[in-house]
């Protein structure tokens, strides 16, 4: 319980791209932390923690198939970025962090699991292995959705305009 | 923007986030007390229920091999579904220490979801089959118990009863079968998707999902239908 309390973190950033809206973050969050605690048992120090939690619950995220419930997408959205931009009172940064997370959440869920690690700064060869990919594997779709990432924050910042 | 740029937004979009939503030890142990107790897995459901469906039907074949144990025939019948009830049993205590033994914790995520893939296709395959054949046992067991004229069983109409129990087995596996595809398409997306198919992989999803909504909706105006339909033929007969 002490290992997932200390790097409970990771659970919220996984959580928060992968719910699209509060109550389902919420079942996220509890569904990871369970699974944590599960896996805890068979968790031999292989590799290093954070990598471990990493991979279990981005498997609980990515394999977690549930009926979500309908809201427009705007909706689910705007709540998750209310809460990311409240610490900074700078507006244009506000709308900056807004349009970054708006644009990752429109990116499939295996390559929102790819840009949340690289914006974590992971190694490729620790993006790989949580993954299941290979390091060059991971340079080479690193490439394809940062592009798409670029190309989702420009399309978001001309819609704003 | 560059990679930088992107990096120094996402921390500090974290640090509010992260610092209103951590857990204190209490909120972590709450969690897990009220999550502990479920099993989120559909699969581990249906295998714990028909297990328990599977060992039913040896208590009920068991009231059976008294009720008809001068019938001869009776008996064949009935010892060899109870030996193939047995066999399920273990098969289902097999699968279910297999499916806890996966997890989500040793593997990384394209090995999980592989492995959940395999069970889907292989073992999950076979259990449809025996999920089906079980609950005809269960309901042979049963309408054999109640129907036990002094030792005989009479099946009074041979074809209608083999009829019946065929199209009882085909239907209960045709929905299970159902609920597989259901399952196994969402997971093979995400093996697609590694094999950067994704697009078109997530198109079919949508497309499928947009059928299937048509066709549910076809099935349930059909079955009200027929269930006003067999309301007006009873109320006729009433009156």
């Amino acid at each position: 319980m002490g290992m997932i309390e200390e790097h409970q973190d990771i659970i919220h950033k996984i959580s928060g791209l992968y719910a699209d809206n509060e109550e389902d973050r919420r079942d996220l969050d509890q569904e990871i932390v369970c699974q944590l605690w599960k896996a805890s048992a068979s968790f031999r120090g292989e590799c290093k923690i954070s990598t471990w939690m990493y991979r279990v619950s981005l498997n609980t995220a990515l394999l977690n198939l549930r009926h979500k419930k309908r809201r427009p997408q705007m909706q689910q959205l705007t709540e998750h970025h209310d809460n990311v931009t409240a610490g900074t009172d700078d507006q244009e940064q506000k709308d900056e962090i807004r349009r970054l997370y708006a644009a990752i959440q429109q990116l499939r869920e295996f390559d929102r699991a790819i840009i949340l690690l690289y914006l974590e700064q992971l190694a490729y060869r620790e993006i790989g292995e949580i993954l299941g990919i290979s390091a060059g594997n991971v340079s080479v779709r690193l490439v394809r959705v940062k592009q798409t990432l670029r190309e989702l924050l420009g399309r978001g910042l001309k819609n704003e305009r | 923007m560059k990679d930088d740029d992107l990096i120094t937004l996402w921390k500090q979009g974290n640090y509010e986030l992260l610092t209103n939503r951590r857990f204190d030890h209490a909120e972590l142990e709450a969690l897990l007390t009220s999550r502990i107790g479920k099993v989120s897995s559909s699969l581990y459901l249906s295998i714990v229920f028909y297990t328990l469906v599977q060992i039913a039907a040896m208590v009920l074949i068991g009231f059976d091999l008294y009720g008809y144990r001068s019938n001869v025939r009776m008996l064949a019948v009935l010892i060899s579904m109870l030996i193939m009830c047995s066999l399920f049993l273990g098969y289902g205590v097999f699968l279910l220490n297999h499916i806890r033994s996966i997890g989500y914790g040793c593997l990384d995520v394209v090995t999980t979801i592989r492995q959940k893939l395999k069970i889907y296709r292989t073992h999950y395959e076979v259990w449809m089959w025996i999920m089906s054949i079980s609950l005809v046992f269960l309901a042979f067991a049963l309408n054999a118990l109640i129907d036990n004229n002094n030792g005989t069983y009479p099946i009074n109409h041979p074809v209608v009863f083999a009829v019946g129990n065929v199209s009882m087995l085909l239907l209960v596996y045709g929905v299970q079968k159902f609920a597989q595809l259901k399952a196994l398409r969402h997971i093979t997306m995400y093996i697609a998707d590694l094999q950067n198919n994704a697009l078109a992989e997530s198109r079919k999803l949508e497309e499928a999902k947009h059928r299937y909504r048509i066709v549910r909706l076809v099935l349930l105006i059909v079955l009200i239908l027929l269930l006003l339909w067999g309301i007006v033929k009873c109320l006729q007969g009433v009156l």
